[in-house]
């Protein structure tokens, strides 16, 4: 898919937009608030009517009529039910698609089975994004743009709607996914898009684009996080924790999907606790050893270490003075420990 | 008493050919003026206001001087359907269409400017067509503003007394409405036959308000748009 669009905005700057999205299934699109992000699925999904728009969709131009949305707001028709809703949506789906998605399979993927008879109001926010979510998938658009959908939804559930939703990608609807959760992107997403100003000025892989979005950030209440990933070593032995391996070392995790040959984990910089000795046990139940990087600029006392080994990459979040006292240089090799 | 029977049946001829007429023009009419800005937005809605204000003597003059057969709407009609306009019953309903224009548009144009048009927007992204979007989400979101444009219309013509009088003149089976043979008992002295005709009005327009006070309030079905 290819895309360039132009939008004339009321804001100090105008939407132009290009991009080139080879063979993909799932790709993220993050950015500032304000940056056009909204904007541009609006003009790919034809709500735009001063867009100027030149796509290319499998060997044809975009058919914006094919473009399914999933909303910031769920935006439930309050005169139906969620049955109501989710069958109008069926009534005016495509009458054929490459890829056949069984509306009981949908309706059961976003967890909405037990919702159907309700009235929209009567729903959480949660509830009702999910609803959002089955009623743009029951549609059977040949792309879906996804602009925040499972922003009110709890992380559990938010992580398996998630997986499912890239197993339907992969299966062939591609999907566009806007969100400021670094871990969904990271997890979920083939590569990322990083919009500011009304232009795509980055397309890479998410540890890329994040990483890259970091180091432009001076701002330290950035919460940083990293995901490491690998294979998994041992099952879950105790019902708790799985033992993966990353970059040739054991890594913990306590969020892993049964039956999932990858495990992976979300690391949040003020989590990380980095010391040079390396010797000296920790409670913490993973030990990470690694090279330092770059060390980020003080902001309110703060300081924030990238830290690498291999492709995997770590954040830690330290005082200034605890930067001073490990007499931390670039360089340097380290012992991140962080929970699992 | 037949010539009151006549009368009753009249207006509710005239009161249900108007509400209808006017349910089709003002639908339009209201989503247009919703959607458009323009600074004469203001002069054009004050245009279609006017019969609320306006004495119904003041309009039903002016709509006599127009449906006179030497003036030109009155001559073409006359020319098309050979009939004169002016003391027929189709000059009644045009007048009652005009004069209850604001009653049809007001609620409609209110309904329609609160309508969050991002349920459009969800439609659109299903492929819906602008009749199917109109249809299955503006009609039922604005259902109960529908239900009062029609309830005010019907009310509103069901006790015109002024324009009808000026262009319609007091003629039993053509032109003569309730309010008009009401105010022909009072004036012969016939009390009784007077009584029942204002006591019927009066009831029927108490139990018309009701309905649609239920139906604006919701009966139950009143939906939040945002």
């Amino acid at each position: 898919m290819e895309f360039s669009v132009t939008l004339p905005r009321t804001t100090e700057f105008t939407l132009n937009a290009t991009a080139s999205l080879l063979n993909f299934s799932m790709v993220g699109l993050t950015g500032p608030s304000g940056a056009g992000k909204t904007s541009l699925f609006r003009a790919l999904a034809g709500l735009e009517k001063d867009a100027q728009i030149q796509s290319r969709f499998r060997q044809g131009a975009l058919n914006r009529h094919r473009v399914g949305m999933v909303f910031q707001e769920p935006l439930l028709l309050p005169h139906l039910t969620v049955a109501g809703n989710l069958q109008l949506a069926t009534r005016y789906k495509a009458s054929k698609r490459s890829v056949q998605q069984d509306d009981e399979a949908i309706i059961a993927g976003c967890h909405c089975q037990h919702l159907l008879a309700r009235s929209p109001s009567a729903l959480s926010g949660g509830e009702a994004q999910r609803v959002a979510l089955a009623r743009a998938l029951l549609n059977q658009p040949e792309l879906l743009l996804l602009d925040e959908p499972l922003s009110a939804v709890d992380q559990s559930t938010r992580a398996s709607i998630m997986q499912w939703l890239r197993q339907v990608a992969e299966q062939g609807l591609p999907m566009i996914l806007i969100s400021h959760d670094i871990s969904d992107l990271w997890l979920y997403c083939q590569s990322l898009l990083l919009m500011q100003d009304g232009e795509i000025v980055r397309h890479d892989v998410p540890s890329e684009v994040i990483h890259a979005m970091y180091q432009q950030s001076a701002d330290s209440r950035v919460r940083h996080v990293a995901i490491l990933s690998g294979p998994v070593r041992m099952g879950d032995t105790n019902d708790m924790w799985t033992e993966f391996e990353c970059e040739a070392q054991p890594l913990y995790t306590c969020r892993h999907a049964a039956g999932d040959a990858k495990a992976t984990l979300s690391v949040a910089a003020h989590t990380v606790v980095i010391d040079k000795d390396g010797q000296v046990p920790t409670s913490l139940d993973n030990q990470f050893m690694c090279e330092v990087q770059s060390i980020g600029q003080p902001c309110n006392g703060e300081i924030t270490v990238s830290l690498q080994r291999g492709s995997a990459r770590l954040y830690a979040t330290i005082s200034a003075a605890a930067v001073s006292r490990l007499h931390l240089r670039i360089g340097d090799t380290v012992r991140a420990s962080f929970p699992a | 008493m037949s010539d009151d029977v006549g009368a009753i049946w009249l207006t509710l001829k005239l009161a249900a050919m108007t509400s209808i007429i006017l349910l089709i023009i003002a639908t339009p009419l209201a989503w247009y003026l919703s959607c458009w800005q323009h600074r004469l937005k203001n002069i054009v809605l004050s245009v279609i206001a006017l019969p609320l204000i306006l004495p119904p003597t003041v309009l039903g003059f002016y709509l006599l001087l127009a449906f006179a057969p030497d003036s030109w709407p009155g001559q073409w009609w006359q020319t098309v359907f050979g009939t004169s306009l002016a003391f027929s019953f189709s000059g009644l309903v045009i007048g009652s269409v005009i004069y209850s224009l604001p009653f049809a548009v007001q609620p409609l144009y209110t309904g329609f400017t609160q309508l969050d048009r991002r349920y459009l927007e969800v439609g659109k992204t299903f492929g819906m067509g602008r009749f199917s979007q109109f249809s299955r989400i503006v009609v039922p979101l604005c259902q109960s503003y529908f239900f009062v444009a029609l309830g005010l219309t019907f009310a509103h013509t069901i006790g015109e007394f002024g324009v009808v009088l000026m262009i319609g003149g007091n003629i039993p089976g053509q032109t003569q409405v309730i309010s008009i043979a009401l105010y022909d008992h009072v004036e012969m002295g016939q009390y009784q036959q007077a009584h029942w005709l204002a006591a019927g009005l009066m009831l029927f327009s108490f139990l018309l308000l009701c309905l649609l006070y239920w139906a604006n309030r919701g009966g139950g079905r009143q939906w939040s748009f945002r």
